[in-house]
């Protein structure tokens, strides 16, 4: 668009550059739209997977007398360590249901065998398998933790 | 033309360019904590072989359970066997010690990509 003196003077060549701009300008938007919502759902995944290793790691490596699910591991108390790694099916009795804000421990599987169901019904879940000795047997624990949204 | 501006398609051009170039450095940052977890389970297979010490097919068949066929397993620098997968991997070691009080070295390679 030429602006003279005399006005302005539209052109075919500035109202296609102005539809292209339009376009660019719209795929912009919508892409950087795009873009912040992966980042949203990818920081609930981050999150989730965060704290569903952690909790696994501290169930396998810990000792916990008031909640076995943070800690299942053997209390060797005449060597006053804890045997990491070494299970033992006692532990689980002291179960307890657990969560922090909105993550919860869901599921807890010894080889398919459900040791532990927290009864919600969750669907953003993530599972982490951990090799241990559970009662001197080698098993595959898989952990499971979810997000309430 | 001295009182006025030109919009031209060249402009244009190098506006989509620039739009472009940002958008590109927009493209999100993938993360993935599959190295932690693979570097544990690695670790979960060499605490658990120092308690119960394992012949080499134990070894083979404990480490397949957890990695399926992505792993390699190496005791005293024999390879028990050979992995499909290629690519990236992580590799994780330790000496254990068997019921006569002997050193082995056991090495895991586990294929992630």
């Amino acid at each position: 668009m030429n602006i003279t003196c005399n006005g302005a003077m539209f052109s075919i060549d500035a109202l296609l550059a102005f539809v292209i701009l339009l376009f660019a300008v719209l795929s912009f938007t919508i892409t950087l739209s795009n873009y912040s919502e992966n980042i949203l759902l990818s920081s609930k995944q981050f999150y989730l997977e965060e704290k569903t290793i952690l909790a696994a790691d501290s169930f396998v490596k810990n000792h916990s007398s008031q909640n076995g699910l943070l800690g299942s591991a053997i209390l060797d108390s005449g060597k006053k360590r804890i045997r990491a790694n070494e299970l033992n099916t006692l532990n689980f009795q002291s179960f307890n249901d657990y969560n922090a804000g909105n993550f919860y421990i869901n599921r807890v599987y010894s080889e398919n065998e459900l040791i532990y169901d927290s009864g919600l019904k969750l669907e953003s879940c993530f599972s982490v398998k951990r090799f241990v000795l559970l009662d001197g047997q080698k098993k595959i624990i898989t952990y499971q933790g979810c997000l309430d949204e | 033309m001295n009182k006025g501006f030109v919009f031209s398609l060249e402009a244009t051009i190098a506006l989509i360019f620039l739009g472009g170039t940002l958008l590109y450095l927009l493209q999100p940052v993938e993360f993935s904590f599959k190295e932690v977890v693979v570097l544990q389970q690695s670790n979960d297979l060499l605490k658990v072989w120092a308690v119960q010490y394992p012949s080499h097919e134990e070894a083979l068949y404990d480490s397949k359970r957890l990695f399926g066929e992505k792993v390699e397993v190496e005791i005293d620098g024999i390879l028990l066997n050979e992995s499909p997968a290629l690519g990236d991997g992580i590799v994780t070691g330790a000496i254990i010690l068997d019921d006569f009080l002997e050193e082995h070295e056991f090495v895991l390679r586990v294929y992630t990509s």
